[in-house]
């Protein structure tokens, strides 16, 4: 037995065997090199500069609507840490005192004559031009699973697309189709779906700040422009101000104000 | 089972003040506890705070029209000299100071009403706080609040500081009672609060003094609430909620509290001018107060809730039955002992009046320019209910138009036609600033 298992271990059969794994792995190898980053890594990278996997975030969001009734303008205070998120509306002076608390799937709102927030399912997270699904950080990387998809220019950019789908019932989107830079890492468009299949909106997101963590410096979304997709015509232009990486006080969070 | 009306005192002699004599001390000591813990951060708080802070405000000013009609010739009608109609100009402002760990709330009012040839103008602070956050995690508040909770729509039996929930009609401001409370958030699942109250300030609550501890935990999908809360003169009672988010459209929950029934004036028929003696039922026991419900979302952001609840510390048939002959009889009377003797039934009802009732509402998404809310509750044991609708419409970003409108049926027995038939109101709501 011993002799027959020194034999199999030869020099001559030694080379038989690295040829065999030299055949096998080293395509393998070139094909992953040649394919990019994997899905999972676009995700994480597009995340990042969209909030998420940071210690906690403050920004102010404008948000400017267009349709059939018009214009319209709030102005929003948002903090938010993981999965959780509070959103206060500070303009116009109609929405003052609003808010709106995120913990994980968990949403509440809740307005100055109604005094006791309201739970929300997260069907409602999609009410509205700019839905609280929008306007809270994205961790998509968590919430969704990622595909890849082919290869397309936006711009004279090239991105690969990513078929994201829910991993849970209650996140904001059933199925979301999402651009991410291959140069930059960052989500350049995205087209949302309800469960039904039903394309609801588009987004174009542009990405002109600059934020520090790890120290490291990477882009961080200054607007986002949603297109309603039944009526085109319905835009809204979200624009983030005073973005600043900072781990909230957890009483913020506190659903008793 | 029963002592005259003369003789009421609390039902429970309670030597200790407390059924579980424990815990008003366990709650004291908690509450020196989180403010001793809190000290130390307590003076670089303020030492934080210099500077004048940064302040944010916003106003109302609002004016409004209401007519009532009472049922004809009803029992609350005759005690309350309810006026046909009510105009009311409000201005309710609210400044807020912010420090680093320190903040200043405060909402004044100046309301004047004319009714029935009456004006009156009266000033008052319905809310003010000063809250500290002396460390990460903790806070610490006191003054006048509007201390609310619970995921229920039409009753918050979880809740032993406050019954009212406002979700009728949002224009309308409610008073706050005065308090203090500490808040540790022990991660982010869970906190406690330790609540003393030191008085009853804008609000109509049973009493001044109660006091409380509350643990919260926030979940992935769900979240849930217990409380333990005690009163001079009441047995401790435990209270709890408790959410969940089924799927993207439907949320269930539940709300249940086991506290002792309300000090109530019942009439038994005695030898008095009237024939009737007011007694207060011996309050022998705690009982249950419940409500389940669920929420549906339609894709269009309109939400669907029904809810269906019991209050064992309400009045059962014969009771009710009795309550009704009492006010029948009661109202055919003259002036004088009969209108004392209704305003003490009235006013110390148990709240809701009946034991088992159902309520369905259908409103739209909150932050909407038209918002509107259709509901209706249905009395299970006495029969009748209460249709309510309310209708808001932003004319600008600063000003809307509202209306409200009620509308109660059945019979004396049920807690819907002890008095009014219909309630309407409408107004303008400026915000100013």
């Amino acid at each position: 037995m011993l002799s027959a298992m020194s034999d199999r271990f030869s020099p001559a059969w030694l080379k038989v065997w690295l040829g065999v794994i030299v055949g096998l792995v080293v395509p393998t190898v070139q094909r992953a090199a040649d394919a990019g980053p994997t899905a999972d890594a676009l995700l994480e990278s597009s995340d990042r500069s969209r909030g998420g996997g940071l210690p906690g975030l403050a920004w102010t969001i404008e948000i400017v609507s267009t349709d059939a009734d018009g214009e319209s303008r709030q102005v929003l205070s948002a903090i938010a840490r993981d999965d959780d998120s509070r959103v206060d509306y500070t303009a116009p002076e109609k929405s003052k005192g609003q808010f709106v608390i995120i913990l994980g799937r968990n949403m509440w709102f809740s307005r100055p004559g109604l005094r006791k927030p309201v739970p929300l399912s997260p069907r409602q997270r999609l009410v509205g031009e700019a839905s609280n699904g929008d306007i809270a950080t994205t961790n998509y990387r968590s919430d969704y699973r990622a595909t890849l998809g082919p290869q397309e220019s936006i711009d004279g950019e090239l991105c690969q697309i990513l078929e994201l789908s829910a991993k849970a019932k209650n996140v904001t989107y059933d199925r979301v189709r999402y651009w991410v830079s291959l140069q930059r890492g960052v989500g350049v468009q995205a087209e949302f779906y309800t469960v039904s299949g039903k394309l609801l909106k588009r987004a174009r997101f542009e990405y002109d700040h600059e934020l520090e963590y790890g120290g490291a410096t990477f882009r961080f979304i200054s607007r986002m422009i949603l297109t309603d997709a039944i009526n085109p015509a319905d835009r809204t232009v979200m624009t983030y101000r005073d973005v600043r990486i900072a781990e909230p006080d957890p009483s913020r969070f506190e659903l008793v104000q | 089972m029963t002592r005259p009306h003369h003789e009421v005192r609390p039902a429970v002699d309670h030597a200790a003040g407390w059924g579980w004599p424990g815990l008003r001390a366990a709650v004291r000591r908690l509450v020196a506890a989180l403010a001793l813990g809190a000290s130390s951060g307590f003076t670089p708080a303020l030492a934080a705070s210099g500077g004048l802070g940064s302040w944010s405000s916003r106003a109302e000013i609002v004016g409004s029209w209401e007519q009532i009609r009472p049922r004809e010739g009803s029992a609350l009608a005759r005690v309350a000299g309810l006026p046909d109609s009510t105009s009311a100009i409000e201005l309710r402002p609210e400044v807020t100071w912010t420090f680093p760990r320190t903040s200043l709330t405060a909402k004044p009012r100046l309301l004047a009403t004319a009714a029935a040839g009456d004006r009156e103008v009266v000033t008052q602070l319905d809310e003010g706080w000063v809250r500290l956050r002396p460390r990460t995690g903790l806070s610490l508040q006191a003054g006048r609040e509007v201390l609310l909770w619970g995921p229920a729509t039409f009753w918050n039996p979880s809740n032993p500081f406050f019954a009212e929930n406002n979700r009728a009609n949002p224009q309308r401001a409610l008073g706050g009672i005065d308090l203090g409370r500490a808040r540790w958030q022990f991660n982010r699942a869970w906190s406690a609060t330790a609540i003393a109250q030191f008085g009853r300030g804008r609000a109509a609550v049973a009493s001044a003094h109660r006091q409380g501890i509350k643990f919260d935990w926030i979940g992935e999908s769900a979240s849930a609430a217990f409380v333990a809360a005690t009163a001079p003169h009441e047995r401790a009672s435990v209270h709890g909620w408790g959410q969940a988010t089924v799927n993207d459209a439907v949320i269930v929950y539940g709300e249940a509290g086991w506290s002792e029934d309300p000090a109530s004036f019942f009439p038994e028929p005695g030898p008095t001018p009237t024939g009737w003696s007011l007694v207060v039922p011996d309050r022998d026991a705690r009982r249950i107060k419940a409500i389940v419900g669920g929420a549906y979302t339609l894709m269009s952001g309109a939400t669907v809730t029904v809810e269906v609840w019991r209050n064992d510390a309400a009045w059962g048939g014969d009771r009710r039955r009795r309550v009704a002959e009492a006010l029948r009889s009661l109202v055919r009377q003259p002036s004088g002992i009969a209108d004392r003797q209704i305003g003490g039934i009235l006013t110390t009802l148990p709240e809701p009046y009946g034991r088992h009732r159902a309520g369905v509402q259908f409103a739209n998404a909150g932050d909407v320019r038209t918002a509107w809310l259709v509901r209706y509750t249905h009395g299970l044991d006495e029969g009748g209910g209460e249709w309510l609708g309310y209708l808001r419409r932003d004319l600008t970003d600063a000003l809307q138009v509202w209306g409200t409108a009620a509308w109660q049926h059945g019979d004396d027995r049920s807690g819907y036609g002890l008095g009014v038939r219909s309630a309407f109101s409408v107004g303008l709501t400026w915000m100013p600033w």
